[in-house]
């Protein structure tokens, strides 16, 4: 359904993505994890075209249903976002219009992409709060952006992401800026929400512990490369690449003992190989 | 000992804080964010303080740091017998030597225009003027500092822009922990940072606590990480302590209230 090939992206000279290559299916949840400046956020960027003035795709194709968004120009592409791609970013706030009523947004969201009118608006937001936890739907319409929580804020940021019911959701760092209860919260809803919607996602993370919860299948990135991909479990129990070690060892747990972390030289020696798990292999065959 | 009215070392309680309430003034009314919230720190012990968004928690630490005031309640800090509101500026300036703050935003809290040494330096300046005089010495003090939080020397001219957000931190300890203070309190200092500078850090002030036997104030929202540092726990929520935990495993085993649990459950282990 959406696959990333061999895709390099620089930002002026800086080469930043090296040859990345994912698949991911129909209904899946893959999440990309590494750390500040490992090149995740870029990777989601290149795929929303939003890299910006600096940032430009060298080599490499990203395809979506059978198109190459790399061929696209900015009305295609314009077209295809919000409605059939759409994103959640880690800030809400910066997401949402602080000038407009959250009705008013979500009745514009809709109406770029199709015509309708504000009671058939009204009807779906109403229907995605509700799915997203939200008791009173009518009060959460008619307030502004800055006077909800952050973890409201991020919820109703997701709720209008997916109202043309998109088929890929992209998400970069969704709970980041979230307390852990909320967190919690957050994700239980994005589950459900897949179920519901049968929305494909990319998440982008650098918390282990959300990985663990969610995902279908991971990929690991360290310094722009994707040095680990394959099935969650796998991952998880049996890391091969010394990087995804120490990310796992560095998850606070509930057994009272400090989380580590420890670079270790072996982990830039390696980082041009890729560790497949066997599914994939088996996939491949 | 300097201050006056301090006891001897053994019998310390670096604060004891006594029922406790704030209220943020709202355009209508006031809004409670403590109430009566009483609970000790003893020498060389680290406290927790947990919760999640708007629980209170930060507000406690900025009462205890000085950085608000007209609380009700009694903060006494160092066995100080004069109330922290009832002291003189001069006495607070003493008092305020051996307590130091540790923030979030690790670049919001140094100045854009100084070097990471100059910043550092600034931790000695306010309160030592003899050695903030001598150059040399002053420099060399800021070095051993910046090998204690893991930074080498090639550090001590960079601006804290040019810092990631894990060596800005550490800068940022090691302005705090340049007059080996008696109580730090460090205000959620790994939330903005990824879980592999988080464990970074974490250790650093396991170490730090146990090579400099001070005492401190680890405000936290993530229960699993407390854990290993904490020796002892305080849970709030809505402005209210509702449970007192020992820290280490035995905190998980010995979680009573509903509130505690959903904290625990919120905490993403990994299979």
């Amino acid at each position: 359904m959406f696959s990333v090939e061999q895709l390099y992206v620089n930002y002026g000279e800086k080469e930043i993505l090296h040859d990345v290559d994912l698949q991911v299916a129909q209904e899946e949840i893959v999440m990309i994890v590494g750390e500040s400046g490992s090149g995740k956020s870029t990777l989601v960027r290149s795929i929303m075209g939003l890299l910006g003035e600096e940032g430009h795709i060298t080599k490499g194709n990203i395809v979506f249903q059978g198109v190459n968004l790399c061929q696209l120009n900015k009305k295609q592409y314009r077209e295809l976002r919000g409605s059939r791609i759409a994103m959640v970013f880690q800030q809400p706030e910066c997401s949402l219009d602080p000038t407009q009523t959250i009705h008013r947004q979500f009745y514009e969201a809709m109406n770029v992409h199709r015509k309708v009118n504000v009671q058939e608006a009204e009807q779906t937001a109403k229907r995605l709060l509700g799915m997203l936890g939200f008791r009173e739907q009518e009060t959460i319409l008619s307030k502004y952006p800055f006077e909800l929580s952050g973890g409201m804020a991020q919820r109703v940021a997701i709720a209008l992401a997916v109202v043309n019911e998109p088929a890929f959701l992209l998400a970069d760092e969704p709970t980041s800026a979230l307390d852990v209860v909320v967190q919690k919260q957050t994700l239980d809803m994005i589950l459900d929400m897949r179920q519901k919607l049968h929305m494909t996602m990319l998440m982008v993370t650098h918390n282990m512990g959300v990985v663990a919860y969610v995902a279908d299948k991971v990929g690991v990135m360290h310094h722009g490369h994707l040095v680990e991909w394959g099935k969650k479990t796998e991952i998880l129990k049996n890391p091969q690449h010394p990087y995804t070690r120490e990310l796992i060892r560095a998850i606070p747990t509930m057994n009272g003992i400090l989380p580590q972390y420890q670079e270790t030289p072996q982990m830039k020696g390696w980082k041009n190989k890729v560790w497949y798990s066997e599914t994939h292999w088996a996939l491949m065959a | 000992m300097g201050i006056d009215g301090v006891k001897g070392i053994g019998d310390m309680k670096i604060a004891e804080i006594r029922n406790l309430s704030y209220s943020y003034r709202e355009n209508c009314g006031q809004k409670k964010a403590v109430s009566n919230v009483s609970f000790d720190i003893d020498e060389g012990e680290c406290l927790g303080l947990i919760g999640e968004s708007g629980s209170g928690k930060s507000t406690i630490g900025s009462l205890i740091g000085n950085f608000l005031t007209g609380y009700e309640g009694s903060i006494h800090l160092m066995s100080n017998e004069k109330e922290l509101a009832d002291m003189s500026k001069k006495e607070r300036h003493d008092l305020y030597r051996d307590i130091q703050v540790v923030f979030q935003n690790p670049w919001q809290s140094f100045p854009p225009n100084m070097c990471v040494g100059e910043g550092i330096a600034e931790g000695v300046r306010y309160y030592s003027r003899g050695l903030a005089s001598d150059q040399k010495k002053l420099k060399e003090k800021v070095l051993e500092t910046m090998h204690l939080v893991g930074l080498s020397e090639s550090y001590y001219q960079k601006k804290c822009r040019e810092l990631s957000g894990g060596e800005c931190q550490r800068a940022a300890i090691g302005r705090a922990i340049i007059r080996s203070p008696r109580l730090l309190i460090c205000d959620e200092v790994t939330s903005a940072l990824d879980v592999s500078i988080q464990a970074q850090i974490m250790q650093l002030l396991f170490s730090l606590k146990k090579e400099m036997g001070m005492a401190m104030l680890f405000i936290s929202h993530d229960l699993a990480l407390v854990g290993g540092i904490c020796d002892r726990v305080c849970v709030l929520h809505d402005g209210q302590l509702v449970e007192e935990l020992p820290g280490g495993r035995e905190m998980y085993e010995k979680a009573q209230r509903p509130y505690t649990r959903l904290l625990m459950k919120s905490v993403l282990d990994i299979i």
